[in-house]
């Protein structure tokens, strides 16, 4: 990947750093049941056309990845450092649904879908982490921020039902958000014609 | 013979000179665990470490953090009694995680106060080259910008006469992001000129203007950032 491409990238997933937790923040002030439930989906939406935007101008392959990566730095540097491994994760997974490059400059929903793709692997961080340290484990990783009545009204609230809830909720904002991302791009920058001239 | 600026360049010498980036940045991940798993005691001295260490780079900042952290603990004590509420309630847990990580915050708008290709050095030193390390340098350089050009757009805004409207989500997404993207579009083209221009792109050893060795300081501030992590793994183990 060029220079250019990489600076492009740094500059936009900043962008979606700044807007993914702002919005998260704003999700949280619903209260605790609706932002489990809605976890990432307002950020799936607002910040997928950044994203579209983003990888249409790089047009390069790699450059899901490095953006969700640098989220995942972001946030490590942020104090959320094991967040990085599920944005690694969702990077991943979002190169390999916008596939060759050519979809990269292409007008298709390849980009704005591997986005929604990349999300819904992010959205269900809350479910990963409390699957994987369990109550015992987030009360005693992080004492600080889980009580041990939240760690298990956390692990509780992770039931089949409410599994599938949220499950739903991360793919109709992934959907709406691959749609939004497009429908943005197309309408205001795919026919730009000015060009830098690097 | 002296030049118009030179004592402009001796008087702005201060210690912040002497602190390497990349001390802040471990001490940031080292305050990450310090603020996830240590107590309160270990939470009081990172603050103070932290706001000691933006006193060092400028008093306006210090003084605007400490006057913001207050508002905030304001904000907190008046909402303790209302706690029963849902919103009140998630309102409230939003301004204690702030004010709980609020030192990796105060350490962050410290290191946002080196020029872009201090960064790169330093990045450059420990073998962070390319794509990770312009994208944490950008990160701490262009998180001040993005509210320099929020305003821009909102003084646009005022002077076409739009309005922002929560009834209309598409319409003022329009006329916020899409003026944003194209902005980060062209600042993202001048970066690269610039990068480019400083000659990131020559093959050989590259050298910076600015010095980026570990200095005494560097190593006692590491030290003080360990023994605080200690207490406090010391503390669940």
């Amino acid at each position: 990947m060029n220079l250019k491409g990489i600076v492009k990238i740094a500059v936009f997933s900043v962008i979606g750093f700044v807007l993914t937790m702002g919005l998260g923040f704003l999700t949280g002030s619903f209260g605790m049941v609706p932002s489990l439930y809605l976890s990432s989906a307002l950020p799936t939406i607002i910040v997928a056309p950044v994203f579209v935007i983003m990888c249409k101008q790089v047009a390069q392959r790699g450059a899901a990845f490095l953006y969700f990566l640098l989220l995942g730095v972001f946030y490590a540097l942020m104090g959320m450092w094991p967040v990085i491994v599920v944005c690694a994760i969702a990077g991943i997974l979002a190169e390999l649904v916008i596939g060759k490059k050519e979809n990269y400059s292409d007008k298709n929903m390849k980009v704005g879908f591997g986005f929604g793709a990349g999300m819904f692997v992010y959205s269900l961080h809350a479910m990963y982490f409390a699957f994987v340290f369990g109550v015992e484990g987030l009360t005693k990783q992080f004492p600080k921020m889980f009580t041990t009545d939240y760690a298990t009204f956390l692990y509780n609230f992770y039931s089949p039902k409410n599994i599938v809830i949220c499950l739903i909720i991360a793919i109709i904002a992934s959907i709406i958000g691959a749609y939004f991302g497009t429908y943005i791009y197309n309408k205001f920058f795919s026919d730009r014609k000015k060009k830098s001239v690097l | 013979m002296s030049y118009k600026g030179e004592k402009n360049n001796i008087n702005s010498y201060q210690l912040s000179d002497k602190i390497n980036p990349l001390t802040i940045v471990g001490l940031i991940l080292l305050f990450s665990v310090v603020l996830t798993v240590g107590g309160e005691y270990q939470y009081w001295i990172a603050l103070a470490f932290a706001s000691g260490l933006l006193l060092l780079f400028s008093l306006r900042k210090t003084l605007s953090t400490i006057l913001t952290l207050a508002i905030i603990w304001g904000i907190l004590y008046l909402l303790k009694p209302y706690l029963g509420s849902v919103f009140v309630g998630s309102i409230y847990t939003l301004l204690l995680i702030i004010i709980k990580f609020s030192p990796i915050f105060i350490l962050g708008r410290a290191l946002s106060s080196y020029s872009s290709s201090h960064l790169i050095a330093a990045f450059r030193k420990i073998g962070i080259d390319g794509g990770i390390g312009i994208g944490i340098t950008v990160f701490f350089r262009f998180i001040p910008e993005i509210s320099i050009r929020m305003k821009e757009i909102n003084d646009g805004m005022k002077i076409r006469g739009f309005k922002a409207s929560i009834f209309k989500p598409i319409k003022t997404f329009e006329l916020y992001f899409v003026p944003l993207m194209y902005k980060c579009i062209d600042i993202s083209d001048t970066l690269t000129c610039s990068i480019i221009s400083k000659g990131i792109e020559y093959d050989g050893k590259k050298t910076s203007f600015h010095e980026v060795k570990i200095t005494f300081i560097d190593i006692a501030m590491m030290i003080g950032g360990m023994i605080l992590l200690g207490a406090s793994l010391w503390k669940i183990f």
